[in-house]
């Protein structure tokens, strides 16, 4: 079987950055990183770690009222109620 | 080779995607979304697009006087990536209905369940009910692994 080289050179910013920072959070190196996301085709999304998003979830908490937050809940729920009885026969 | 690396991927980037029912509990103050994610400071989280398409549901069903807040909220929540449905995760979609024959979840379940499996990620869910009915998923709450 023929093998084709695949490189990670020349590839965009805003590819590298996200694996830049996911092989610093594993400890690999961002090349490593870098093909799976390509493969993944996950580029334009960053990755967000556990300490991250529970930061920038507490910050966006307190933009609302707890009687908001209730509303924005019974509208999620809403949403999958209406998706639940969509079903593939 | 593409396979090959998908797979090592999947073992270098272990995700926890977060299902709409764990974010329903965490805005009712039920759940602490927030303190599972921080003692799981080096882990990704993503949500995935059928989820989010449940998140902003309200965003357009709000009277528009009073969803520019709530808009946004949902824009900050927004920072945590969505990962996409697309031909890969629809064709899983479709062979888990097959599969589980008469046991339906739901559309909405078949396609996080289908995007959670080829991403091969976690799922964080209250939703056994569903969710152990799929096979090989691997689902986490706070309690869980």
């Amino acid at each position: 079987m023929k093998k084709i080289p695949l490189t990670a050179r020349q590839r965009p910013t805003g590819l590298h950055q996200p694996g830049k920072k996911s092989a610093q959070v594993k400890r690999r190196s961002p090349k490593r990183q870098t093909l799976p996301r390509l493969v993944n085709q996950s580029i334009a999304e960053k990755v967000v770690t556990g300490k991250e998003a529970a930061a920038l979830l507490r910050k966006s908490y307190d933009l609302l009222t707890r009687e908001e937050h209730h509303q924005i809940a019974d509208g999620i729920e809403e949403a999958r109620r209406r998706m639940a009885d969509e079903h593939l026969h | 080779m593409l396979t090959a690396l998908r797979k090592r991927a999947a073992a270098w980037l272990m995700s926890t995607y977060i299902d709409a029912d764990a974010f329903v509990r965490w805005e009712r103050g039920t759940f602490d979304l927030a303190g599972f994610m921080a003692q799981r400071p080096d882990e990704p989280f993503a949500f995935p697009a059928t989820v989010w398409q449940q998140l902003v549901f309200g965003v357009f069903a709000w009277p528009a006087d009073r969803s520019a807040k709530r808009v946004r909220y949902l824009m900050l929540v927004g920072g945590l990536p969505v990962m996409p449905f697309s031909r890969v995760q629809a064709a899983r979609a479709a062979r888990l209905a097959a599969e589980l024959k008469l046991i339906q979840i739901g559309f909405a379940d078949f396609q996080i369940a289908a995007t959670t499996l080829v991403d091969e990620a976690d799922l964080l869910t209250f939703n056994r009910e569903h969710f152990s009915r799929v096979p090989g998923l691997r689902r986490r709450h706070c309690g869980m692994r």
